[in-house]
């Protein structure tokens, strides 16, 4: 079982951006350029959320996690199953989970319109 | 018999002095440490509000400014979330301390609303339809300014809940001190006799 570890600190340590024309260290560059090639090559990809100045902004944290279901063709079960959240905040954790969460929704409710 | 009766008159007299003694230290120090939590708490309070306030001010001017420039300057965005972001820090800073004085006038989760109202930008279909663009930043100024008048309002009742408002006049409370005194010097009366 291959694992990983990636430490979003190496990226950016100003987390708010959202799309890369927004400016550096933005949550879509996370996304395309490390996350998803990482949860594609790995079974099991820790993030370690700490190390950043400051707080997440909402939307980096929106378009480079749960924006791997709505963009990058995850689906939610294989995100439960591969990625893991690491930090001593917990409150960034459950918030990134709660916009998987929202996205996972989202998805089911583009399912069904289909 | 006389002499024993005069020492028995001193003994209570002593240690009714005694129980006075620490009966005052006790109501003026707690009264003391009550005022004090009080004033420190309600400075507190207004720095919240005022944190509040002026984010509210920031973040209506930069949105509107976006919206008169359909969604340019990218400098000042940035630099407005980096801002709203340390904003937020800060917030969580003066939750903390307002459990010192046992109060909690937000929650995480109000934190985290305001958080999101913040630093959540608009996608690219939003920022490509200028009607679009438009209508997020104004639902987002008015959820804002709901969400922080709230916020202030729940802290204002979360305080006096705490620190109740004192609504008895001095007469009130000269009638009220005097009927204790009397209730003390009955009590004295009794315990003499």
């Amino acid at each position: 079982m291959s694992k990983c570890t990636l430490n979003v600190s190496d990226f950016t340590k100003d987390a708010f951006n959202r799309f890369i024309e927004d400016g550096d260290g933005s949550g879509e560059g996370f996304r395309i350029e490390i996350l998803s090639p990482a949860l594609k090559s790995y079974d099991t990809v820790t993030v370690n959320l700490d190390g950043i100045h400051d707080e997440y902004g909402s939307s980096f944290l929106v378009e480079a996690f749960a924006n791997l279901i709505r963009k990058s063709g995850f689906s939610y079960d294989e995100l439960k199953q591969k990625l893991e959240l690491k930090s001593e905040n917990l409150r960034w954790s459950k918030e990134i989970w709660r916009y998987i969460d929202e996205a996972k929704k989202d998805s089911a409710g583009s399912l069904l319109r289909r | 018999m006389q002499e024993a009766s005069t020492l028995n008159y001193d003994i209570v007299f002593r240690v009714l002095t005694f129980l006075i003694t620490i009966l005052t230290w006790f109501v003026v120090y707690n009264g003391a440490t009550h005022l004090a939590t009080r004033n420190e708490s309600k400075e507190l309070l207004g720095d919240l509000h005022n944190e509040l306030k002026d984010k509210l001010d920031e973040a209506v001017e930069h949105w509107i400014k976006i919206i008169k420039s359909n969604g340019e300057d990218k400098i000042e965005r940035s630099l407005f979330l980096q801002h709203s972001l340390i904003h937020i820090s800060h917030l969580r800073h003066i939750k903390e301390l307002f459990t010192i004085y046992n109060l909690s006038p937000m929650g995480d989760k109000d934190i985290d609303e305001l958080k999101r109202l913040l630093t959540e930008s608009p996608d690219k279909d939003i920022r490509a339809d200028a009607t679009a663009l438009s209508a997020f930043y104004n639902e987002k100024i008015s959820q804002l300014s709901r969400k922080s008048y709230t916020l202030i309002k729940n802290s204002k009742e979360s305080y006096n809940l705490r620190f109740k408002p004192n609504n008895i006049s001095i007469h009130e409370q000269l009638k009220l001190g005097f009927k204790y005194v009397l209730m003390a010097l009955t009590l004295v009366l009794v315990l003499t006799i």
